[in-house]
């Protein structure tokens, strides 16, 4: 059938009109729009917000090179303990200090909710590293080792960075953290060492990321600042136990903070997203009888 | 109150009055009757009238009438009382609104009042307590009410009610579903007072106002059919149904009413007995067909019978009686408005017995059942009778006749009459004479067939069933007589002889029994009054044929009783031995059930033995069994007779094994072994303790804890081997005296056992609860503490998960025990399954105990035996052969007994056991173990009440 000049197509399959079947003209896609959605990163904002997850990694690594230290032998418990005290104390006043009190004014707690909250854990902790010290004696330290890493990754993994997604989870990320805590403190030789080990688990893994919170918030500049020094901290500790580990932490630091960023800018050009007044092709069949 | 005639007068006077009016009855029977055997064949012959002149047999006619009249008015007089009142119901509804004035008595003896200005219909039972009290309040629109005048009972059991305020007729199904339950409004009618229904179902109205009774024919869903309207009444106030069709009306200050069926023809009823009424109000029509008339003004009420004069039931006590209502057990209900309540009169002096055809009482059309096949169930004993009557009972509903006997000649049919009410009165069936018989070896003899029709004649049966067998001839020939239908031979009814054995029929038993409220069992119902009928004439079969008697007849004859005297000397020695024994159980039981025995611990302890549980099931059993009363029907007769089997042979079973026991020293083996068997046993475990403190299996666990926990019950374990051998030197002495026990039967030497198993294994269950505990209390912490760990909570309200922000000293506290948990758990969950293994075995030995127990107590012996030497004795049903078929002979079917499967006997007569294991099911077993639940091998409490 040739077109008719005198009648227009019209995009509906209800009515016979005197057009081929495969016929469509120019008006076909022309309320298609392209990446509505899509939005315009920058770079530096990318890498400020990379900050966070630089940050976690260097904690574990913090974690795990105190751990290290203390199964060596290398660390007294008191020392470490007097200096997450003194680091507690001095994030705490720090922590009030950033805002004004504005945040604890808002939130209502108490300093003595907080001294009650600090007994608590001290009191468990201490009470409970007898049985934590004996707890995994029978169980074989690679099976320990195992665990707490797959721990470790899963509280990264769960870890709260300021993304809105459904599979974050700051309960379970920090409950998966204490249970390295505790599996890794029950290998270390004494219950005075768990103890210490458990508690500063508490304070790098709860109080540390809390603290990083509302210094991002408040004072991005000096934020920054930390983050560099606590990821040269991480790698100077680290180079301490193993050279080519530092070297291998701080290329994963820098790809996190600098080459994953501009990954992702790149990539975002190439971002496709149609949208149109249509509705998108579902296919509901089982699919899986064309395999077989 | 009390009539004088009918209270216990036995007085010379009376007693001589009673047999001169007896003799009278009967010489004029046997002179009639005796005039009617040799009159009939000279007046059927074709020769003239002899000597008779006409004079002479007018003048016998009118005697015979006025005669008539005179038996009629004296059976009447015989027949009813006056002035006796049984029970006053006062008002249901109360003093506040008006008196009663409608009434209905529905064929289950239940009433139905209503009263004046009281928005109200009661259902009262037969002595006057309330059942239900429907409000008369409409559903729905505003919820109006009503006034009910006069009440009534449709034969689908709705009630009907007359409201003369709303000028309706309301109807209302107490069967319905709870959401259809309201009134509905059938149909506006003038001025409605008196209701009731008829015998062809319909509705019959009085309307006061237009003076006319309708009658409404209404269908399922109580819809208007058609109305027929009978004009010309003077005020109608009251109505009420005639059995036979048609219906009664008063008529205010006026006379009653009599409508045949056709609904024209009135007959007034003070013109017909010549009775002056005042102002007759309630009317009712009992089974007889009498009408029975209150009146409002004389405050009497009449009673008019079908034959004779009207007789005054009530002659006093009535202060203004209104609606009127009778019952087919003879009372009368009578609602008096002026003292607010229903005075309750017996009328009749014995419920009346009705031998009448029932069909016909149902509204059948007698024609209707003549189309069906008329079966005749004849007693296979009596095919070589000689020629004489038959007598049985003639079941109406479904055709059929089961002939009992036969009668031989010659008899006298007064005798044979009085013999068959005497079998009447003792065994409750409506034994009649059905037919005749003849068995001539002969060729046919003309005046004997003549004669057995005339019979017929004598003694009224419809049909008239004659059986004749002739010569050797396989073949019998069978016919029925219809006297009062017009064309006899208008269709030839299908007749099918049925034999059927006596003796068996008469001791067998339907199974299953018959239940009353079933509908589906029609067919069994059938047979089930066939062998109801046979069994319930055993007094019949009583008499032996060699008693002198006026009858001669032919049934089925027992053998005889052998070793009767044994038998009756043990009847009459049980009667004793069962009060004894009754006496001293119920002091047993008595002293049981004390206050001294029942306190918590003890009765806690009780409740836990089994011993004392089947102690306590056999006392029952035993109870049952010596009771005096009289078992109330068959499947009662035949659980005491199980119970008293099963009792016996349980404690024969167990003298048997006593007397094994006691021979050469058994029991003091059976202590020598069993102290070191429980000393292994506690050895064994020891063992097991030690191979779990160390890393059995190679599993991972935690050493404390581990060591903590074999510590603990190594120490048990100590401690129970010192309590053993505490007790070993006794031991002997308490087998022997246990073993005494076994005297009073094998399962409670069984039980016995179970006891002593659960006592010495007693360390492994304290092993098994405190494994479980600990091991329950880890899974519940585990459980929650996962939940925390996934930052969730068990929402309690809602049943479901919910997300939740925690604490972050919870969330620690949380962690931390969660982790200590979880590496404990192993350890815990080891020595959970190995003790709860353990437990498991001993719980299998003793429930393979139990059940052995179970059978025993269960089992129905006494009817097992019975299956299988008398088999016919439970019957599941029948099965026919067909002996000979021929056209235009009745088909000749032999009834056998399909005796009852074991399967049923043991289904249906199994005896109900006090189970006290468990009905878990296996999932909810399974889930039990690993939730680390307790499991018993008694119920729970609660299980109980379930």
């Amino acid at each position: 059938m040739e077109p008719v000049p005198g009648r227009r197509w019209k995009k509906v399959l209800y009515e016979r009109q005197p057009f081929p079947d495969n016929y469509v003209d120019q008006r076909f896609l022309e309320e298609l729009r392209k990446n509505v959605h899509a939005r315009q990163y920058r770079y530096r904002a990318v890498v400020f917000q990379s900050g966070a997850v630089v940050q976690q990694l260097c904690s574990v690594c913090v974690f795990a090179l105190t751990w290290w230290y203390m199964d060596a032998g290398m660390l007294s418990p008191q020392g470490l303990f007097g200096a997450a005290l003194v680091s507690s104390l001095l994030g705490y006043v720090l922590f009030d200090a950033v805002d004004g009190g504005a945040g604890r004014w808002a939130s209502g707690r108490t300093r003595w909710a907080d001294l009650k909250s600090t007994l608590v854990f001290t009191a468990f902790t201490y009470g409970f590293s007898p049985v934590l010290k004996t707890l995994t004696e029978s169980i074989s330290t690679d099976t320990i080792y195992a665990m707490s890493a797959l721990m470790l990754l899963g509280h990264l993994i769960f870890f709260d960075y300021g993304a809105n997604a459904a599979i974050v989870s700051s309960t379970l990320s920090l409950n998966m953290a204490l249970f390295a805590s505790v599996c890794l403190a029950s290998r270390l030789p004494r219950s005075l060492h768990a103890f210490v080990m458990v508690t500063f688990a508490m304070q790098i893994f709860a109080l540390w990321p809390m603290l990083q919170k509302k210094l991002k918030a408040r004072t991005p500049r000096c934020y920054v600042g930390v983050t560099v020094l606590f990821a040269l901290a991480a790698l100077a500790g680290l180079a301490t136990v193993s050279s080519v580990g530092a070297v291998l932490f701080a290329s994963l630091l820098l790809a996190v903070s600098c080459l994953c960023p501009y990954c992702l800018i790149r990539l975002q050009l190439l971002k496709d997203n149609i949208h149109g007044p249509w509705d998108e092709a579902e296919i509901k069949e089982d699919l899986s009888r064309f395999l077989m | 109150m009390r009539d004088k005639r009918f209270v216990m007068d036995y007085t010379v006077e009376t007693s001589q009055l009673k047999q001169k009016l007896l003799k009278t009855i009967y010489s004029l029977q046997l002179k009639s009757f005796t005039t009617l055997q040799s009159a009939s064949p000279l007046l059927h012959s074709q020769c003239g009238m002899g000597m008779v002149s006409q004079h002479q047999v007018h003048q016998l006619a009118d005697k015979a009438k006025s005669l008539c009249g005179d038996l009629d008015n004296i059976k009447n007089l015989l027949h009813y009382c006056q002035d006796d009142l049984v029970r006053q119901i006062p008002n249901p509804t109360g003093s506040c609104y008006g008196g009663v004035s409608g009434i209905h008595c529905s064929l289950d003896g239940s009433i139905y009042v209503t009263a004046e200005s009281a928005p109200w219909v009661h259902v009262l039972s037969s002595t006057g307590h309330t059942l239900q009290a429907l409000p008369c309040q409409q559903m729905g629109k505003g919820g109006s009410i009503f006034l009910p005048e006069d009440v009534t009972v449709t034969r689908m059991g709705m009630v009907a009610v007359a409201d003369m305020v709303n000028e309706a007729i309301w109807i209302f199904n107490p069967h319905a579903r709870l959401s259809k339950k309201e009134w509905i409004k059938i149909r506006k009618v003038g001025s409605p007072r008196g209701i009731g229904v008829d015998s062809m179902g319909k509705i019959l109205v009085a309307d006061y106002a237009q003076g006319q009774v309708h009658s409404l024919a209404l269908d399922h869903a109580c819809r208007t059919l058609s109305v027929q309207s009978v004009p010309n009444l003077q005020g109608p106030r009251y109505v009420s149904p005639v059995p036979r069709g048609g219906f009664v009306v008063s008529e205010e200050c006026g006379d009653v009413k009599v409508f045949v069926s056709s609904h024209k023809l009135p007959s007034s009823l003070s013109s017909k007995y010549g009775h002056q009424f005042g102002n007759p109000a309630g009317v009712c029509v009992d089974r007889d067909g009498s009408i029975l008339v209150a009146d409002e003004q004389r405050r009497t009420v009449h009673l008019f019978p079908e034959h004779g004069a009207p007789i005054c039931l009530v002659s006093t006590g009535l202060q203004r009686p209104a609606g009127m209502a009778c019952s087919s057990s003879g009372h009368l209900f009578v609602a008096d408005t002026l003292e607010n309540c229903v005075k309750v009169f017996k009328y009749c002096v014995r419920p009346p017995y009705r031998p009448t055809n029932i069909g016909a009482s149902l509204g059948i059309h007698p024609s209707r059942v003549t189309a069906m096949v008329l079966k005749v169930f004849f007693p296979s004993c009596c095919s070589s009778a000689e020629s004489g009557i038959l007598i049985g009972r003639w079941i109406s509903e479904q055709n059929s006749a089961v002939i009992l006997a036969v009668v031989h000649f010659p008899f006298i049919p007064v005798q044979v009459k009085q013999y068959l009410g005497e079998v009447q009165r003792v065994t409750k069936v409506n034994v009649s004479v059905l037919g005749s018989w003849s068995n001539s070896k002969q060729e046919k003899e003309e005046s004997l067939s003549e004669f057995l029709e005339d019979l017929g004649t004598i003694f009224c049966h419809e049909p008239w069933i004659q059986i004749s067998k002739e010569g050797d001839s396989k073949f019998w020939s069978c016919s029925t007589l219809q006297k009062h239908s017009k064309n006899p031979q208008e269709e030839e009814e299908e007749i099918i002889l049925v034999y059927y054995d006596q003796r068996k029929v008469m001791l067998s038993h339907l199974h299953p029994p018959l239940d009353t409220s079933g509908h589906g069992a029609e067919d069994s119902s059938k047979l089930w009054a066939i062998f109801d009928t046979v069994a319930r004439s055993q007094v019949l079969f009583m008499t032996d044929r060699y008693d002198e008697g006026p009858i001669k007849l032919t049934h089925w004859q027992s053998d005889g009783v052998e070793a009767s005297i044994i038998v009756e000397l043990l009847k009459q020695a049980s009667v004793p031995a069962c009060m004894l024994l009754t006496l001293l159980l119920s002091l047993l039981s008595g002293l049981c059930t004390s206050r001294v025995l029942n306190f918590w611990p003890l009765s806690f302890l009780w409740s836990k033995l089994s011993t004392c549980e089947q102690l306590g099931h056999r006392l029952q059993h035993l109870q049952v069994v010596s009771s005096n009363k009289k078992a109330q029907n068959q499947s009662q007769l035949m659980r005491k007779a199980n119970i008293f089997v099963s009792l016996l042979i349980d404690v024969a079973l167990g003298i048997l094994l006593m007397s094994w026991l006691y021979r050469k020293n058994r029991i003091g083996h059976l202590a020598d072994t069993l102290i070191p068997v429980a000393d292994h046993v506690a050895e064994e475990l020891q063992d097991l303790l030690q191979w779990l403190m160390g890393a059995p299996a190679g599993l991972k666990m935690n050493r404390a804890l581990d060591q903590v926990l074999g510590r603990f019950f190594l120490y048990h374990i100590h401690l129970w081997i010192s309590y053993i051998h505490l007790l070993s030197p006794f031991i002997e002495m308490i087998l022997w005296y246990v073993g005494l026990s076994a005297c009073l039967g094998l399962t409670v030497a069984l039980c016995l056992l179970s006891d002593i198993i659960a006592l010495l294994t007693f360390h492994i269950y304290c092993f098994y609860v405190y494994g479980a505990r600990l091991y329950c209390l880890k899974i519940y912490g585990l459980s929650s503490l996962w939940r925390l760990f996934r930052g969730k909570k068990w929402n309690v309200l809602r049943q479901r998960v919910d997300s939740c922000s925690y604490d972050l000293d919870q969330l620690f506290i949380g962690t931390l025990l969660f982790t200590i948990l979880l590496f404990l758990l192993p350890t815990t969950a080891l020595y959970y399954l190995v003790f709860t293994l353990l437990r498991l075995l001993v719980v299998i030995v003793q429930g393979l105990i139990h059940l052995l127990v179970d059978l025993i107590d269960s089992l129905p012996l006494y009817s097992l035996i019975l299956r299988l030497c008398r088999s016919y004795r439970l019957a599941a049903g029948v099965k026919f052969r067909v002996l000979e078929q021929q056209d235009g002979k009745p088909l000749r079917l032999l009834m056998q007994i399909n005796p009852l499967s074991y399967a049923g006997v043991v289904q249906t007569y199994r005896l109900p056991t006090y189970s006290c294991y468990p009905r878990d099911s296996w999932a909810s077993l399974c889930k039990k173990l690993f939730l680390g639940e307790l499991i018993y091998p008694w119920k729970h409490k609660g299980d109980k009440q379930n």
